[in-house]
């Protein structure tokens, strides 16, 4: 079963996220922070991470990017952006994702699309 | 016109001197007759002497006499000739005596202050001279005639002959102790013309300073090709902090931020080869370190050996753009946290319809959901609305291919529009159509357009999407088969807020941002967008966007 590693700090979204996906048949891992997202790292090796950029405690969504990037274990870990900002989509594009979807503008099928193929790959 | 002339002339002398000549020559013929007639050898030899020195002397005398007229002769020629070059000169020359009268004035001074020299003869020549250069003059005649040999020169205001003031230059020289000329010699011209040339470039100067030193934006000038710093104003040192004589002889890309030194370099060199106006932003580095943004305006400087240098001003924005920021930023938080609790309530809605089987239950959870999108698009559209009333924006446009961005909107609009039994025709071609576009915002409008067609059509009708390309531009056309818009509508459905009279027959809801969203936009990217349409039949909105040259990012 692919692991799929949800970072989202809004429990209502992260919450429908979660169960959208287990319908789906993945195993989902959270975390609220991008702190906690790299402790999560450090024990597993998900598939594919879904990723929101305005996160607390002083790093955002991009600071996680660049780390993992940066470190060789993870730099071709599959990132779809989950985001309400829409003026992030060129910068994101520039360090290397594989989606970017503003999710009030997304219905829940396109997501399911996007992981689909994605870890399919 | 004769010259006067002095008194002494060697004119009657000649004749004279023949008179008394033709005495003894008679008394030595009749004498020389009496010595023929008694044949007196002594006297003969006496008499052939006599005759011998009077006829010499007879010659010298008329050589003499015809030296005299030669002298006279080259005399008369030369004083002539100073007499033409004195009154045809554009200069007037004034002799003045040793009590300060003028004896002399010549006809040139006609032309250059309207009096016959005649006027100024036996006056003073102080009487003509404006009453607050008459102190000046005054002295400097009276010095000038107590110092043999000295020079003045100067410049009065002298009354015309008319009544108006010329302005006079003056040289005078004394030449009171040459016994040839015996007086103080004026040479003098009109001025007035270069006086008030003098004048205007003055107080043109002046205004100049005046601007260059209180305007509170930079003015500089940067000489071509080295880059250095010519001139700078004290705005400068104001909005800087440093001092012009630190930077002026120095490189201008040293004060320029390291990012934006390559689009400076650009800027200068393009300008050099004579594009007019340009029009630039660039961070400028601050004496404390921070950086200022500037909006400059600059020109290529020529003189006669060409393009020199740049000249040009910089406008502080750097407040301005702060607010620009701050203003992103605010709203920025705004739409994320209006968008936060709609995408939540878009999910669950979402969540439940993939499971309901109860047709009531999907009904009722249908409209939350369209109510939630609707919302959502609001949000999209103020955002849109905000980024195009913003002041000083810079394009970020980008190459785009329309098909590839219209596949994912399609694919969004699926759901809706299955919901309301609408066919969705799209036959696109495998072919490139290339525009360049803003990518934050092309989506949103081709968004604009497909939502549009899907609200104002009734359930079972049908949506063309079509791609056409010319050699020169990209068309992007959206057809329905909806409600239409009327004739007196069709004006001012671009405008915001503006809603046709039939647009709630649907309960279609809509803000009245789309379409102005939608020219906006696209008239900034060198397109325009066109509408046909009938009421009741529907409506083709038409997207004109000129054809990009090159490859998508």
């Amino acid at each position: 079963m692919s692991i799929l590693l949800l970072i989202e700090d809004d429990n209502d979204l992260r919450g429908t996220l979660k169960e959208l996906l287990q319908q789906e048949g993945y195993e989902i891992q959270e975390a609220t922070s991008v702190d906690q997202a790299m402790t999560c790292l450090q024990t597993s090796q998900p598939q594919l991470v879904l990723l929101d950029i305005m996160l607390p405690g002083g790093k955002n969504g991009f600071d996680f990017l660049e780390s993992i990037r940066k470190d060789p274990k993870t730099k071709d870990l599959p990132v779809i952006i989950l985001s309400n900002l829409d003026s992030e989509k060129t910068v994101a594009e520039k360090i290397g994702i594989q989606g970017y979807f503003v999710k009030a503008n997304t219905p829940l099928n396109t997501i399911v699309s996007a992981v689909k193929e994605t870890v399919k790959k | 016109m004769e010259p006067s002339r002095p008194a002494l002339h060697p004119h009657h002398t000649p004749s004279l001197f023949l008179a008394i000549l033709s005495v003894p020559l008679l008394l030595v013929l009749c004498y020389g007759w009496y010595i023929w007639r008694s044949n007196l050898a002594v006297d003969g030899a006496l008499l052939f002497s006599l005759l011998a020195i009077t006829i010499y002397l007879y010659e010298q005398n008329t050589q003499v006499h015809a030296e005299k007229k030669v002298c006279i002769q080259d005399y008369k020629n030369l004083e002539h000739k100073f007499a033409v070059l004195i009154e045809h000169s554009n200069d007037a020359i004034v002799l003045i005596d040793k009590e300060g009268t003028t004896t002399y004035a010549s006809a040139s001074i006609k032309p250059i202050l309207g009096y016959s020299p005649e006027e100024f003869i036996g006056t003073s020549p102080l009487q003509f001279i404006h009453p607050d250069d008459i102190d000046t003059a005054k002295k400097n005649l009276l010095s000038l005639i107590h110092h043999p040999g000295k020079t003045i020169i100067g410049t009065n205001r002298i009354k015309h002959r008319d009544e108006s003031w010329r302005w006079i230059e003056g040289v005078a020289t004394n030449f009171l102790d040459d016994p040839t000329i015996d007086a103080v010699v004026i040479n003098f011209r009109d001025v007035t013309d270069r006086h008030l040339a003098q004048a205007q470039l003055e107080e043109s100067e002046e205004k100049y300073e005046t601007i260059f030193n209180l305007v509170p934006e930079v003015i500089y000038s940067i000489s071509a090709p080295d880059g250095k710093f010519v001139t700078l104003n004290p705005a400068f040192e104001s909005i800087t902090g440093w001092k012009r004589d630190e930077w002026i002889g120095k490189p201008f890309l040293e004060l320029v931020h390291p990012d934006d030194q390559a689009s400076a370099k650009e800027q200068f060199f393009k300008g050099l080869s004579g594009d007019p106006i340009q029009r630039f932003q660039l961070r400028i580095r601050t004496k404390a370190g921070t950086y200022r943004v500037g909006e400059f305006s600059s020109v290529p400087y020529k003189n006669e050996n060409g393009i020199v240098g740049k000249l040009g001003t910089a406008r502080d924005i750097t407040k301005e753009k702060e607010l620009d920021n701050a203003k992103d930023e605010f709203l920025a938080i705004a739409a994320h946290q209006l968008r936060t609790p709609l995408s939540s309530m878009r999910w669950d809605t979402e969540l439940l319809l993939r499971d309901t089987r109860d047709d009531h239950v999907k009904t009722v959870l249908e409209r939350v959901n369209g109510r939630a999108q609707k919302m959502a698009k609001l949000v999209n559209d103020l955002l849109s609305v905000s980024a195009l009333t913003q002041g000083t924006v810079e394009e970020h446009l980008q190459i785009a291919d329309v098909k590839t961005a219209l596949e994912p909107l399609i694919e969004q609009i699926k759901s809706l529009s299955d919901q309301k039994h609408l066919t969705l025709h799209t036959p696109f071609s495998t072919q490139e159509a290339l525009v360049r576009v803003d990518p934050q915002y092309f989506p949103t409008i081709l968004e604009n357009l497909l939502s549009n067609a899907i609200n104002y059509t009734p359930d079972g009708g049908d949506i063309y999407i079509q791609i056409t390309t010319t050699s020169s531009e990209v068309q992007i056309c959206v057809q329905d088969t909806g409600i239409g818009i009327s004739p007196e509508d069709q004006p001012h459905v671009f405008e915001k807020f503006y809603r046709g009279h039939n647009a709630n027959t649907l309960s279609a809801q809509g803000s009245g941002l789309g379409l102005f969203v939608v020219r906006s936009f696209v008239k900034r990217w060198g397109g325009d967008v066109a509408l046909e349409s009938t009421l009741g039949k529907g409506s083709t909105f038409c997207i004109h966007l000129p054809i990009a040259k090159g490859s998508t990012v």
